[in-house]
């Protein structure tokens, strides 16, 4: 079934996108991740122009990531006050982002910014994954009890000035670390078109040490905002949200990713990581060939002035 | 399909008035139309096809047996468009140069009865610009790196040709020698597919008739290309309320999140 995409103006099979949506929230429910940064990437190997796979990839994650937040929501699992801190960060990090991303984008660089920010982050997250569940593996083979750090250790963190309190996660400490974990969050929405939460989530653990079960919620809680916001700086910028695309993805993520939670549940936790790793990496390697290898067509066609056309 | 019956239709009485006035011409004339003058590419379809026919009116049958091609041009509207070329910088393949063309037409298809080389002299193909060889393509002036050199000759042309590729990659332009056919001596058809990701606005369809080489007659009829249906539609929005777009976007977002928890929270 070939459904037209009216910003992408291309055609697609829309069984493929559903497909695309349902294989990338089967992923994100079976291993508690956004799904973002992967879902970015396959658009672009479908052959959507990577402006619009980045910015109808943020319009897909408002919808996952409310539904993730009312969950945590209805938990209290959220807390507010770091969150909103948090989103102030994520407003000025994302107006910089798509700053960033339409001059990119006037100049024919932005298919390159987006491909080099994909394998540096796809690349060093994928392998600290890798090597942390491969030594977690070995660990539980030798029978050793995993050593999590523990919370409550003093950093340098603490001594920052402008300190508040944050009832729900019960802490003491500087506005300035959130707010510059919110605005590098909103910078790389916008760039990326990914929620963040990869990055926010170990932030806020080891670099915040917020309890762990606030952390996703509020997590969640900042993506809504800041992708919603991305959305429509994307569309009032640059025009490159495709609503079309972005529901068939929705659709099909929506529905992955229930059987996704089901099939986590029944299966060892780092070999989950390791297989998530791997996945990340491969598409790593695949974006940094794009690079790296020399293209079949040299030349890109596109309206004057703006690249990312066809 | 009706547009097809119409079409047939509408040959016959072209037939008919030719063969009625048919003595009075005087010398070889084009009679031709279009089989609609508006379209309406519903973009959830895959496009559409355009028929278009016409007669060649002539002072005697033996005139008419002799040798004479038509060729039919249709020509969208013009856009700027900018072509990229990658080069390797750092050991990274990146939009290295660009060429930026003010006004580059959106559609160009050619249909002939025979292959253009066969038909008339490249100085004939060339005053009229008919065919993708002899379509003109300037680059604007204040780009780096057009000082006309013969260096810059190669790569304007590698350029050039990469505009024309492209837009053949995307069915926009086309050529198709063999696509215009006669119907015994005076009547001829072409048919041409009308892509869904066409341009919208005024095109123009010129049909040259040729003889022994060089343009007898030529008769140019306007054509309109609209976009209609729900995509339509969205385009509009993101590229006229842009903000209204994205606004109700990121709703109906939040809707489908909040519905999708909803329906999965009861099973």
């Amino acid at each position: 079934m070939q459904i037209y995409l009216p910003i992408a103006e291309l055609s697609v099979n829309a069984i493929v996108i559903l497909g695309m949506g349902g294989a990338v929230g089967f992923l994100s429910g079976m291993f508690g991740v956004g799904g973002g940064f992967l879902m970015t990437p396959l658009l672009i190997f479908a052959g959507i122009p990577p402006a619009v796979a980045v910015a109808t990839e943020a319009n897909q994650i408002v919808a996952s990531s409310v539904s993730g937040a009312l969950v945590h929501w209805r938990r209290r699992a959220v807390d507010v006050k770091m969150g909103v801190v948090l989103l102030i960060g994520g407003v000025l990090g994302s107006f910089l982002g798509v700053w960033i991303f339409s001059l990119l984008r006037s100049l024919g660089q932005v298919d390159l910014l987006i491909s080099l920010c994909y394998v540096v982050f796809l690349g060093a997250i994928g392998a600290l994954m890798l090597i942390e569940s491969l030594g977690a593996i070995r660990r539980s083979r030798q029978g050793k009890p995993s050593t999590a750090r523990r919370p409550g250790q003093h950093s340098w963190v603490h001594g920052l000035p402008f300190k508040t309190r944050f009832r729900s996660s019960k802490l003491y400490i500087s506005v300035i670390p959130p707010l510059a974990i919110g605005a590098t969050v909103g910078i790389l929405a916008a760039i990326m078109g990914v929620g963040g939460g990869f990055i926010m989530v170990p932030a806020m653990i080891y670099l915040l040490r917020m309890p762990t079960n606030v952390v996703v919620g509020t997590s969640l809680f900042q993506i809504i905002f800041v992708t919603g916001l991305v959305t429509i700086l994307h569309s009032v910028q640059n025009q490159t949200v495709d609503v079309v695309l972005a529901l068939l993805l929705l659709a099909g993520g929506v529905i992955g990713a229930q059987f996704g939670a089901r099939a986590g549940q029944k299966l060892n936790g780092e070999q989950l990581r390791a297989l998530l790793a791997l996945m990340v990496l491969a598409v790593c390697v695949r974006l940094a060939l794009g690079l790296l290898l020399t293209p079949d067509e040299l030349f890109s066609l596109g309206p004057a002035g703006a690249s990312g056309g066809h | 399909m009706g547009t097809r019956a119409t079409a047939a239709g509408l040959v016959l009485a072209v037939a008919i008035a030719i063969f009625l006035a048919g003595p009075r011409a005087k010398a070889e004339e084009l009679v031709t139309d279009l089989s609609q003058h508006l379209i309406a590419v519903k973009s959830t379809f895959t496009g559409t096809k355009l028929l278009l026919f016409g007669a060649v009116e002539a002072e005697s049958p033996e005139i008419r047996a002799l040798e004479r091609d038509v060729i039919i041009v249709i020509r969208g509207p013009r856009q700027a468009k900018t072509s990229r070329r990658k080069a390797k910088v750092a050991g990274i393949w990146m939009n290295y140069d660009s060429r930026t063309y003010a006004s580059v037409p959106g559609y160009y298809a050619i249909l002939s009865t025979r292959a253009l080389e066969a038909i008339a002299s490249p100085e004939v193909l060339e005053r009229h610009q008919i065919g993708m060889e002899y379509l003109r393509l300037r680059p604007e002036l204040e780009e780096a790196g057009t000082d006309g050199s013969d260096d810059n000759k190669e790569l304007d042309e590698a350029f050039r040709r990469s505009v024309l590729r492209l837009m053949q990659r995307e069915d926009l332009y086309s050529e198709v020698p063999g696509g215009v056919t006669f119907l015994g001596h005076t009547l001829f058809r072409a048919e041409v597919d009308i892509p869904a990701n066409v341009p919208v606005g005024n095109y123009t369809a010129d049909v040259y008739l040729i003889r022994d080489g060089s343009v007898i007659h030529a008769q140019a009829t306007p054509l309109y290309i609209n976009k209609i249906g729900f995509e339509r539609f969205v385009f509009n929005l993101a590229h006229r309320q842009p903000l209204v777009y994205g606004v109700v976007s990121v709703v109906l977002a939040l809707v489908a999140g909040w519905a999708a928890a909803a329906i999965f929270r009861k099973t």
